[in-house]
Parts: structure tokens; sequence; C-alpha cells
């Protein structure tokens, strides 16, 4: 890459090399816009433009599409590659999305999973804020905390569900905030107390130069400092509250996606599952868009910085 | 920890550095009357030795038997540079008087500021570090705000004096920018002009404009002088500096420092610059003493 031109070896194998050595900064020759996005696109560490990922991303799509309409391809279930009790063809999905509405009452259950979500989200935040930035002050408190911490953080979290269930005696409400709280909050604490302990010291000598306390230290300076990384953290939380909620609902549950999911491998269109699976997958990819660019407006200083 | 300090005090009341024998200061104590000394040095730094305590056990000592003392001196303030080779305890010496730890306390020896012992940090000693130290989350008024905050002042009342000192180091337009939005000299000027705001006793700057390119380093230098020459303002600058010809511009009083352990090698005291840089730095006086100090961080002694 620092060869000059002239050292540059020739042929179609330095060619070739060329084009993965490349970086996208460099100078590019006089040569057609579309031409130079695409390659940019396949250069190492080279970027794509916005349009190119978009067509890339569709392209994965379709193709996906495709296949899996091929292997479903037949009036007949004798005449496909794959039988519809195995996979039903893209049609008949679609087919099944009125009912899927209507008589499964996919909203109620939608709403029922994000009032769980939220409900286990509240009470991992509103215990484990407080912890983390004890713990991320003090380091008496960190020691104190880290045991029951790590164990949640590497306890198998389908095996904490039997436990829920002893514990909150049954499947209620109370069973599935429970198990979202047991399996967010080691994470969350953790993260917290990090975020907390990764603020540097610079600014806080500075604070203490200018005459702010201990209490006034960690109120106006270390926890502002630390907030944008606690909430990327409380955006994972989010994240991966969907997939276990949906685990517990698919456990046991009257309303939910999980619910949805396991009722309509039993009876019901099988079709189903995989609707809910995608209405899951984009309301957790939705919100958590959604948070990111709450992020952006909250913490503009965030990126660029390299902090 | 803190008798040897005491006693240290009792024996040598305004002990004064008067030279250097074989590159070691020599200190003289003066009477222990009040008429004597009509006012308070500025800073005075009492044997101060500082021994680390390494992670594998082994001890490091970072500064060794340090004295030094900076009289206050009337109508205007002193800048006083710290020279010297990495290692040599200049960032140990400056967050000492700062108060902060792990550098304070010294191990032995005593810091004391117009009189009194420093205990720990303060708002009347504010420290400007190379790397940006403006809080991100906070605006330029409410960076600038910040230790007046701290302190319980009402916001109109704190925010019209940060406009102010926002006014005096040039950022006036900036006040609501956030420091992300501001280049390197900028945030430094913000850093200046919130430690000026709580009206400190000494300013403490570890290698400040170290991060800014040559132009812009050239400007925060004027602004310091322009700082120190205001009556008004009256603050002792303890400056951390790479840069012998920064050094010898804008200081009152030099100190050279020599690394394992840290020791002051030699001080000079300068008149306060009078001139304009470009003329400042032809001058026969200048450009011998900046050699000087160079030849003698190099490690050769030309004029011994």
């Amino acid at each position: 890459m620092n060869s000059p031109e002239g050292n540059a070896p020739r042929g179609f194998v330095a060619k070739i090399l060329a084009l993965f050595v490349e970086r996208a900064g460099d100078p590019a020759p006089a040569a057609p816009a579309r031409t130079s996005a695409l390659r940019s696109a396949f250069t190492l560490r080279g970027e794509a433009t916005p349009l190119l990922a978009a067509a890339a991303a569709l392209t994965c799509v379709g193709t996906i599409i495709l296949l899996w309409a091929f292997v479903t391809w037949g009036k007949e279930a004798e005449s496909r590659i794959l039988s519809p009790v195995k996979l039903p063809s893209p049609a008949e999905t679609l087919e099944q999305i009125p009912s899927l509405i209507t008589e499964r009452e996919l909203l109620k259950s939608t709403l029922w999973s994000l009032r769980r979500i939220a409900l286990g989200f509240l009470c991992v935040v509103s215990i484990g804020l407080p912890l983390g930035v004890l713990a991320g002050a003090f380091a008496g408190v960190r020691a104190f905390l880290t045991p029951p911490v790590l164990f949640l953080r590497y306890a198998p979290v389908a095996a904490l569900l039997p436990l829920t269930i002893l514990w909150a005696r049954g499947v209620g409400e109370g069973q599935k905030v429970l198990f979202l709280f047991l399996a967010s909050i080691g994470f969350f604490v953790h993260d917290v107390a990090s975020a907390i302990g990764a603020v540097e010291d610079r600014f806080v000598n500075t604070a203490a130069t200018l005459g702010a306390n201990s209490r006034q230290l960690v109120v106006q300076v270390i926890f502002p400092l630390a907030l944008p990384s606690i909430v990327t953290s409380m955006r994972t939380v989010l994240g991966v509250s969907f997939g276990y909620i949906v685990l517990a609902e698919v456990i046991a549950a009257e309303y939910g996606l999980g619910y949805l999911i396991q009722s309509s491998e039993r009876r019901g269109a099988k079709e189903h599952i995989y609707l809910v699976l995608l209405v899951i997958t984009s309301l957790a990819f939705c919100i958590d868009r959604g948070l990111a660019a709450l992020e952006r407006w909250l913490f503009p200083y965030k990126q660029g910085s390299g902090r | 920890m803190s008798e040897p300090r005491l006693d240290v005090a009792m024996q040598r009341p305004g002990a004064h550095v008067v030279g250097e024998i074989d590159g070691n200061p020599v200190v003289e104590s003066a009477a222990p009357t009040e008429n004597h000394a009509p006012r308070t040095p500025a800073l005075e730094l009492r044997h101060v030795t500082k021994i680390f305590t390494l992670p594998n056990g082994k001890q490091t000592t970072a500064v060794r038997d340090v004295t030094l003392v900076v009289e206050d001196v009337a109508e205007r303030g002193e800048v006083v540079s710290v020279l010297g080779p990495s290692g040599c305890g200049k960032s140990t010496i400056l967050n000492c008087v700062a108060g902060l730890a792990p550098h304070h306390p010294p191990t032995t020896g005593e810091v004391l500021v117009r009189g009194e012992h420093v205990g720990g940090p303060s708002a009347s000693r504010g420290m400007v570090f190379q790397a940006y130290t403006s809080f991100p989350h906070l605006t330029v008024l409410d960076n600038v705000a910040f230790g007046l905050r701290v302190r319980g002042m009402e916001r109109d009342e704190r925010h019209a004096k940060a406009l102010d000192w926002i006014g005096r180091v040039g950022l006036k337009g900036h006040e609501h920018k956030y420091p992300h939005q501001l280049s390197g000299g900028q945030q430094q000027r913000v850093a200046i002009a919130r430690t000026l705001a709580c009206r400190p006793q000494m300013i403490l700057m570890d290698e400040p404009f170290g991060a800014l390119d040559p132009a812009t380093r050239r400007e925060m230098q004027e602004l310091l002088l322009s700082i120190y020459r205001d009556p008004a303002i009256e603050v002792t600058i303890l400056l951390v500096t790479h840069s012998v010809v920064e050094a010898v511009y804008l200081s009152t009083k030099i100190v050279l420092m020599k690394p394992n352990p840290g020791e002051i090698v030699k001080l000079w005291d300068l008149a306060p610059p009078s001139h304009s840089f470009e003329e400042t730095r032809t001058q026969p006086t200048f450009v011998k003493l900046v050699a000087e100090i160079e030849s003698r961080l190099r490690g050769r002694d030309v004029d011994a």
C-alpha cells in the first residue's frame, strides 16, 4: 500500500490485490461514480452508499423468499420439496394475516407482551440504576455486589424459569416480570458500574478543583458523563427482554406473542408462527431504532468524538 | 505523616531558595518575624518528597526534597514554569499543589498556598489539563458557571458572571454551544474561563497547550499573559510545559528539574514580558537563556 505506483506488481493478480488493498479514502481515478461505489462496498474496510446497502439487503431478502417459494412450490403436498406441515408457502402465509389479527387477537397479545417488557424494564432500571451507580463509585459496594451479579450474568436464563414459577406461585404476571428482572438485572448493574467507572479521572479531578464535593461529583459530573453508556445498556436490556418474554410466554401464558407461537404450534394455523416471529423482530428493531434516535438527540456529543 | 510536616514548618518558617550549588538549591531560613515578609508567599513547597509504592511492591521516589518559594507580587500575577524531562516529577509537584490523589499528600514536606496548608482539591486552586476537560453535557455557559453552581450561586447571577468570563477569554457568541462543537483552542479557553470564574489564587496548568497547533498555541500564550497582567485577577500560574521558548517567554520564574529522583536543578527569576513575542524572541538574553535551558535539558552544561 505504501509502495509508489511504479513499484506495484503488474498483472491480473496485482489488479485483484489492488481491489482489496485500495482504501475508500484514497483518491479514486476518474471512474464512473456507480462503479467506484460498488467497488468501495467490496473493498477491505471500504464503505457502502445507503442506496447500495439497501440494494444488498433487499437482494438477501429476495433470495430467501425465492428459496422459500422454490421449496414450497406446488399445489399438492406430495409435489413439494418441503411438506406444508413443515413450511407453508409465502402465499399461504400471507393469507393467514387476517385470521392472526382477528381470531388470534394479535394486537391484544402484542400489548400484553409490551406491558410485561415495560414492567420488567422499569424494575430493572429502578433497582439496577442506584445499585450500579453505587457499585461504580465505591469499590466496597462493588465487591459486595459482585457475587450475585456474577451469578446472574452466568446463570442460564432458561433455568431461571422454573424457579420464577415456584417463587411467584404460578405463571401470572408477577412471574413474567420477575423472570425478566432476574434475566437482565445482573447485566444492567454490571454495565452501569462499568460506565460509572469508565468516566475519566480528568473530568472528576477538574470538577474537584472547581470546588465540587463528593455528592456534586457523582450527581453533576460522573453520572451525566456515564449516562450515554447507561442508556445504551438500557437499549440492550429492552432488546434481550423481547427474547426473554417470548421464552416465558412459550412456557405458559394466557396472552402474549410467545403464547401465540406456542399455541399455533399445537393448534391453529402454523403460518402464524412465522408471522408472529416477523412481528417480534420488527417490533424489537423499531423500538431499538427509536431509542437509538433518542440517544443521538439526547447525547449529540457521543459519536464522532470517539468516546 | 503530618508530624514531620509540622516539624519542618516550625523549624523553617519562611524558607527561601537563594541560589544553587552543584545543582542543588540552597535554602536560607528567614528570621521568624512577620515584619520581614509583608506579604505571605503565593506558593511555598517545603522539602516536598513523594515516594510511590508500585503495584509490585517496589518504591520509587517521584520527587525528593523540593523546596520552592513563589513570592506574591503586588498588582500582577506570576507565571512559574516547571521544565524538565519526563519522569522528573513535574506533574507530581503540580498535583501536590492541586491536592489531587495519588500525588497528594506528599510523603514528607509541606505545600502552602498563601500561607495555608493544602489539604485537598479546592476551587482556590484551579487546574487546566492538556486533555480537554469541558463537560460534554453542558453548554459553554454552564461549563464556565460550573464552579459557581457547586458553591450554590443563583442561576442568574452565575450566568451573568460566566458570560463576563466568556467574553474575557474571547468566546463571546459561543456561550450556547456544546464542547464538541468547539475547536481545541476554544475548549482550552473554556477551561481557563471556568477556572478563572472561581477567582482562584492559583491556576495549575499541566501542558495546557500541548495538543494545540502552533498558531493557536501562540494565541493562548497571549491570553495567559493578559490574564496575569490584569491587576483585577492577580493569580499565580504554575505551568508545566515541554516548550522552553514558551516557558522563557511567559514566565517570571522558571524551575528546571531533573529525573530519578525528581529534584530542582536550577531556578531563574525573570522580568515579566514587556514586548511582543516577535520582538522578545530575537533578544540576545532571551536566545541565550533558551539555549542554556535546552542544553541543560539535553544533559550538557554550557555555562558551568
